[in-house]
This record gives C-alpha cells, structure tokens and sequence, in this order.
C-alpha cells in the first residue's frame, strides 16, 4: 500500500490539496494521511503586556486545527483515510519530518495562486520541495476560467 | 474518466530524469493515461558565435538525441501504448513551459537532483523553474542515487 501525505493549511486550498491526494490514492492504491502544522509566531510583547507562554497557546491551536482536520479528513473516503497528525513547527520542517517518519512514497503540497503576480512558488513550498527525499506533488489553485471542477470527493466518501 | 489522463514527462536523458520517466510510467499505466515525452534539444551556448555551420556541429547531436529518445519511447511503448514524443529547440524550462502551456497536460511528472549535500542548493534549474511557473499541478522525484 502507497503512502500518500498531504500537507494542508486549513485554507480553501486544503480542499484541493485533498482531491490530488486522493486521486493519487486511488491511482497508485494508497491511502492518504492529512499533516497540518502549527506554526508558532515570536513575538516580542511590549513592556509591561502579560503574554501567555507559547507553548500553551501553541498546543490550544494544535486542538483546533487537529478538529478541523478531522473534519476535513471526512471528505476523504473512508477506506482512502490514514489518518490526521498535527505538529508544532516551521511547516517546512514538520512536512520534512512527518513525511520521513510515514516513510511516505509521495508529499502532496500546495502552491500559491496561480496568477500573473503570484505565480511564484511559496517559500515554505520550495522548502520543501528542496529538501524533501521522496516525490513531491504540487498542487496549484487555478484561476476559474482553467479549473475543471472534479467530482467532489466528499460525494464519494464511504 | 480519470484525473490524470494526460501526464507530460520532459526528459534529457539523465538520472533525475529517468527516474521521473519511471514515475511517469507508472502512473499512466496505473491510471490508463496518455504519455507525453518531450525532449527539449538545448542548444549549447559555447558553440553559438563560433563562426561554424550550425547543421555541421548541430545536426550530428540533434540526431543522436533523436535516435536515444526514439529508443526511449520503443521502451515505455511496451508498457504504455498510449505514448508520443515530441522535441523542441531552444532553453528547455521556456521550451517546457511554452509545451505546458498549449496542451495543458493534467500532470508534470519532473525528475530533479536534489541538494547534492550542499545545504542550500536548489532543485535543477529545470525543474526548479517548471515548478514554480507551471500551471499544472508538478510532481518532483529525486533521482535514487541521491536520495
């Protein structure tokens, strides 16, 4: 059985994301296991403003984003689903790391938009797809005008 | 009807793209999909203003490559029938992209050579270019050597 590990912001891309990932669960016989990462934001408070120690926040974000995984995650069929991790991290590193110790066969990721500014790839992207050791699938929202709109995946979900 | 039914592979003959070739394959025929070959014939830069005959130094190469990606297709022929190749002239991330472009395959199968233990070095600068300017989704592997 493949491995595929898709990588998803919670934004409307995930949604993207997760069709490319399945489709190439379905092609390749695999299942698909979503990673989000929580990203921890330094900042330097101002004097005298009490901040709460990151690392709390960063865990209260983590239980966020695990429920909204695994919202997404029901989109996916069920007999595709492998499951939902969520990390505390630099995305890049957590989907380098993640995606070695899944021992993944491909790393399903998105790009930005694609358009006449912002055609280039995303930091975290290229970080990834520099670093990786394994197949990496880019995704890349399209402009209406190019996107042929798969059958939703959630109309398949078992 | 499946997603990918139209896979481009670019391919120069080297490891990184042979091991995108082998990707490629295998997902055209695990999703019955057309194959695409394209071979971009980059024309080498230290030979232009030689004052030489462009069909006297150019065409023996042109022709070589031909014949090895002619090879190359009899192969992937037995296992995907679904294949063509074609060949274009000039800088290959712009030869590919342009490719891209006009037929708008459903998938960008690119073999690249990973960091070669320089820390900070990009993916070749094909595929790096391919990435990030391809409207197409793209899919990167390394070739095995240097994973």
């Amino acid at each position: 059985m493949k491995r595929i590990l898709a990588a998803v912001d919670l934004t409307s891309t995930a949604h993207l994301i997760i069709r490319h990932a399945v489709e190439l669960a379905r092609s390749m016989g695999g299942r698909v296991r979503l990673l989000h990462s929580v990203v921890i934001a330094p900042q330097v408070p101002p004097p005298g403003v009490f901040v709460p120690l990151t690392s709390f926040r960063a865990h209260e974000l983590a239980d966020a984003a695990r429920t909204a995984m695994e919202s997404l995650e029901e989109s996916i069929p069920r007999e595709l689903r492998d499951g939902v991790v969520v990390e505390i991290g630099h995305a890049a590193d957590c989907v380098c790391e993640a995606a070695r110790a899944y021992d993944a066969d491909v790393v399903v990721i998105g790009a930005h938009d694609y358009g006449l500014i912002s055609r280039a790839l995303g930091t975290t992207a290229a970080r990834i797809v520099n670093r990786m050791d394994r197949p990496v699938f880019v995704v890349r929202p399209m402009p209406t005008s190019h996107v042929v709109e798969p059958e939703p995946v959630s109309a398949k979900a078992g | 009807m499946t997603k990918f039914a139209n896979i481009l592979v670019p391919v120069d003959f080297g490891a990184p793209s042979r091991r995108g070739l082998e990707l490629a394959v295998d997902l055209a025929r695990r999703n019955g999909a057309r194959l695409t070959l394209l071979h971009v014939f980059d024309v080498p830069v230290s030979y232009a203003g030689m004052g030489l005959s462009p069909t006297e130094l150019l065409a023996p190469m042109w022709d070589a490559e031909q014949e090895e990606l002619d090879r190359v297709l009899a192969k992937v022929r037995d296992e995907i029938p679904e294949v063509s190749r074609e060949t274009a002239r000039g800088v290959p991330w712009r030869e590919i992209l342009a490719f891209i472009e006009q037929r708008r395959p459903d998938l960008v199968v690119m073999g690249t050579h990973g960091r070669h233990g320089v820390p900070r070095a990009l993916l070749g600068s094909v595929a790096e270019k391919i990435v990030r300017l391809s409207p197409c989704p793209v899919l990167t592997v390394r070739a095995e050597d240097e994973a």
